[in-house]
C-alpha cells in the first residue's frame, strides 16, 4: 500500500467524529478487519485456552494467554459489537436526518409572533 | 448541531442497536439439530467429529501433541478423553455397522495404549498429582475412576463385537471394582485416597451393568443396594441431587456439582431409569440457564457454594457459566432426549467454541480433545444403551421361561 493511500485511511479513521454514522461504521470495519488478520494469523488456535487447556502445552505461557485474550477480545467484539455498532450507524444517520429536517422546518417557519 | 446533543442521539442509537442485536444475535447460531443428533444412523457433524479424532489417533505425533496439551493442565482429561471417543465410536459402530472395522481398530488401540501406561507408571499417571499426598485407604491403592473407565471402555467394546482377549480383562476389573466398593460403608470406591466421587462410581454401576448383560452374572442386587444407599446417605437436602464427592465413610467434602451430576445421571440411566430421570430433572432445574437464547449450565446449584477446581474449567462471573458442567450437559440432555435444552447448548457451542468445518472433518478451536470428545460421545449416545436394555430384557424373559 502506498504511503499516501496509508494516510489517507488513517486520516479517515482518526478525523472522523467517532458520533457520526461514517465513525460507528468505521468502527465496526476496524473491529472486523483486525479480527479477520489475528485469524488469518492463525491464532484461532489459542482460543483453547477458553477451556483451560493451553494449547501449546504450557500453562504458565504469558504469550499464549496474550495471543488468545487478542484474539478472543476481537471475535466476541466481531460477533457482538460490530453488528451493533452498523446497526447503530444506521439508526443514527435516520435519527439526525430527522432532527436536521425538524430545525431546518423550524428554521422557515415564519414568526409570526414578529412585528411587521 | 451542538456537540452534547449528536452524542447524545448517538448513544441512544447505540442502546437501540443493541436492544435489537443482542436478543436476536442467536438467531446466527442456532443450529439445525438433524444435522447433529439422529434417532437412528450416524449424524453428517458426528462423522466429522469421528474422522478428526480417528485422524488423531492413526498419527502418533498428533495424538502426542493433543495429549501433552492436556496433560499439561490435567492429567485426568487425558485419560477421559480416551473414555468419551471409545464410547462416541462404539455408539456410532452400532448405528453404522459399516464403520465398526475402522472404528474398532483405534477403540483397540486406545484401550491397549491406557493399559499398558496403567500398568507402566501406576495409578498416578492419569490422576491429579495431590493423589500422591496422602495414602489410599483400601490396599493395595487402586482408583475407581481407572478401574471403571477403563472397564466401561472394554465393556463398550465387547457390546460392539466381542474379543475374547477383553474377556478375562473385563471380568477382573468389574470384580475388582465391587471387592473394592464393598468395603466402603456407601459401596463406593476411592477415587482419590479417602475421596469417592459420584462420577467414578456410577460409571462403574453402568460398567457392571453392562457387563453383567455380556457375560451372564448378576450384580443387579449390589446396584440396588448401591443406589439405596445413596439415596439414604448421598443426597443433597437442598435440592435432592446426589452430592458429588465424599470420603470413604460417605461424609460429603462437596455439594451437587454440575460437571458430575450430568454424567452421573446418564450412567443410572444404565442401571435405575426412574432414579435416572429423577436426577436429570433436578440438575435442569438447578444447574441448566439460558441467557438471551444461549444455553449454559452452572457448575454449582444456588444453594451450594463450593470452590472452582479444574474440573468447573474457567467459570464466567455473573452467570456462572461454567464450560465442563455445560459440555457434560450435553450428553445428558442427547441421553433424556431433550431437545430445547440441546438446541441451547448447541446454538452456545456454535458461538463460543468456534467450530470450523470443512467436507470432511469438523474442529471446535476453543474446545480441547476431552471437550471434543464429549460433544461427540453426546452425538452419538443411544445405540449402546438400546443394546444393553434389549439384552437384559432377554435375559430376564429366559429365566422366567
Amino acid at each position: 500500500m502506498k504511503p499516501a493511500t496509508k494516510r489517507k485511511i488513517s486520516r479517515a479513521f482518526f478525523n472522523t467524529d467517532i458520533f457520526s454514522p461514517k465513525g460507528f461504521y468505521l468502527r465496526a470495519l476496524a473491529i472486523l478487519l483486525v479480527f479477520l488478520l489475528l485469524d488469518v494469523a492463525g491464532l484461532r488456535k489459542y482460543a483453547m485456552l477458553l477451556s483451560g487447556t493451553s494449547p501449546v502445552g504450557d500453562p504458565q505461557s504469558m504469550t499464549t494467554h496474550i495471543w488468545a485474550v487478542l484474539y478472543l477480545l476481537f471475535y466476541f467484539g466481531a460477533v457482538i459489537l460490530t453488528p451493533i455498532l452498523l446497526i447503530a450507524s444506521v439508526i443514527l444517520r435516520i435519527g439526525l436526518y430527522l432532527t436536521d429536517s425538524t430545525s431546518k422546518n423550524t428554521s422557515l417557519t415564519p414568526n409570526r409572533a414578529e412585528p411587521s | 448541531m451542538k456537540l452534547l446533543k449528536r452524542i447524545a442521539l448517538a448513544m441512544i442509537s447505540l442502546i437501540i442497536a443493541a436492544a435489537i442485536w443482542l436478543p436476536t444475535m442467536h438467531l446466527v447460531f442456532v443450529p439445525n439439530l438433524n444435522l447433529y443428533y439422529t434417532k437412528s444412523g450416524v449424524s453428517p457433524k458426528a462423522r466429522k467429529l469421528a474422522a478428526r479424532h480417528v485422524n488423531l489417533w492413526t498419527s502418533p505425533q498428533l495424538a502426542e501433541a493433543e495429549i501433552a496439551k492436556m496433560r499439561s493442565s490435567n492429567a485426568e482429561w487425558d485419560f477421559m478423553g480416551r473414555t468419551f471417543l471409545v464410547l462416541a465410536l462404539c455408539n456410532m459402530s452400532l448405528a453404522d455397522p459399516n464403520c465398526a472395522d475402522k472404528h474398532l481398530e483405534i477403540v483397540d488401540k486406545i484401550i491397549d495404549n491406557t493399559i499398558s501406561l496403567e500398568s507402566k507408571f501406576g495409578i498416578h499417571h492419569f490422576l491429579m498429582p495431590y493423589s500422591k499426598n496422602r495414602p489410599f485407604i483400601c490396599k493395595p491403592p487402586r482408583s475407581i475412576f481407572l478401574d471403571g473407565e477403563i472397564a466401561l471402555m472394554i465393556a463398550a467394546r465387547q457390546m460392539v463385537r466381542p474379543k475374547a482377549s477383553y474377556e478375562p480383562v473385563l471380568k477382573e476389573l468389574v470384580d475388582t471394582m465391587i471387592t473394592y466398593m464393598e468395603k466402603s460403608p456407601v459401596l463406593s470406591g476411592e477415587s482419590y485416597p479417602d475421596e469417592c466421587w459420584t462420577f467414578c462410581n456410577s460409571v462403574a454401576l453402568a460398567t457392571i451393568t453392562i457387563s453383567d448383560v455380556l457375560d451372564g452374572r448378576d450384580h443387579s442386587d449390589f446396584c440396588r443396594r448401591w443406589i439405596e444407599t445413596a439415596k439414604k446417605r448421598l443426597l443433597d437436602k437442598e435440592t435432592g441431587l446426589l452430592v458429588s464427592s465424599y470420603d470413604f465413610y460417605g461424609y460429603p467434602n462437596d455439594g451437587p456439582e454440575g460437571s458430575t451430576i450430568w454424567m452421573v445421571s446418564h450412567c443410572l440411566l444404565f442401571v435405575d431409569e426412574d432414579f435416572a430421570k429423577d436426577q436429570y430433572a433436578r440438575a435442569k432445574k438447578e444447574l441448566a440457564g439460558d441467557f438471551l437464547g444461549f444455553g449454559f449450565a452452572r457448575e454449582w446449584p444456588a444453594s451450594w457454594k463450593g470452590p472452582l477446581d479444574i474440573d468447573s474449567g474457567p467459570v464466567l462471573p455473573i452467570l456462572h457459566v461454567s464450560p465442563s458442567s455445560s459440555g457434560l450437559a450435553f450428553i445428558a440432555a442427547s441421553a433424556f432426549d431433550d431437545k430445547t435444552f440441546l438446541a441451547k447448548l448447541l446454538t452456545t457451542l456454535n458461538m463460543g467454541a468456534l467450530p470450523t468445518e470443512d467436507d470432511e472433518t469438523l474442529v471446535y478451536s476453543s474446545c480441547s480433545q476431552v471437550g471434543e470428545a464429549v460433544i461427540f460421545y453426546s452425538m452419538t449416545f443411544g445405540p449402546l444403551l438400546e443394546k444393553v436394555k434389549q439384552l437384559k430384557a432377554n435375559h430376564k424373559s429366559e429365566t422366567e421361561i
